[in-house]
């Protein structure tokens, strides 16, 4: 374990960068730009799916592949789904959503296991505001890091901050 | 030596209510690559192993 805190502020992006994992706060709207620029150019990470063009969409689905990443169930998940953009169901700001998003129908519990081992990994969380979530990284069975949060995020409202 | 990323996990809470999910995935390449200095005390390593042979056939 290389890095783990519980993340009461703004939580945005679930992270793990080569040397700690975390799922960075929101401070403010720069700083998570900031934080996303940091990712891309320091640590050569690219993004590699935004769900875009994933079909079908709206679908339950016992599994998905996407983006050289496959998407399972877990816990209390039965089903994943990339649901298209329009849905008023998220976290309050994000209604109607404007990207597609990787959830389910129930909770969403459900692991991605990567083709190729990647460092760093992030990805953005949209919240529900409902309790604790977290995001877990793993390296086989080890785990690298943890966090949770409880607030919702409007992500796409990130880069115009 | 850092270890990679091989798969991740969302627990959300109460999805049945409001919806969690993720987006934007954000991947480096492989990793794992040894550092220069690694590389170095390996090669030092191996050139004093060869001559250390060479002396005593």
């Amino acid at each position: 374990l290389l890095w783990e805190a519980p993340c009461n502020l703004h939580p945005h992006r679930a992270l793990c960068f080569r040397d700690s994992c975390d799922v960075r706060c929101r401070i403010s709207g720069r700083y998570l730009v900031q934080l996303r620029s940091r990712l891309r150019s320091r640590d050569d990470a690219a993004l590699v799916d935004n769900f875009e063009s994933f079909s079908p969409k709206d679908v339950n689905l016992p599994s998905a592949v996407s983006g050289g990443i496959t998407y399972t169930p877990t816990g209390t998940g039965t089903n994943v789904v990339v649901a298209s953009p329009g849905y008023t169901n998220f976290g309050a700001g994000v209604n109607p959503t404007t990207t597609s998003i990787l959830t389910a129908s129930g909770n969403e519990d459900f692991v991605g296991v990567l083709t190729s081992p990647a460092s760093p990994s992030g990805f953005d969380v949209f919240l529900n505001g409902l309790g604790p979530a977290s995001a877990t990284f793993f390296n086989g069975a080890t785990l690298l890091g943890r966090s949770c949060s409880q607030r919702v995020i409007t992500s796409n409202s990130l880069d115009s901050q | 030596m850092f270890l990679p990323v091989t798969s991740f996990r969302l627990d959300g809470n109460l999805g049945g209510e409001l919806n969690t999910g993720i987006d934007d995935i954000l991947l480096g390449g492989p990793a794992a690559v040894p550092e220069a200095s690694d590389a170095l005390l390996v090669g030092t390593g191996l050139f004093a192993a060869a001559r250390r042979r060479g002396r005593h056939p």
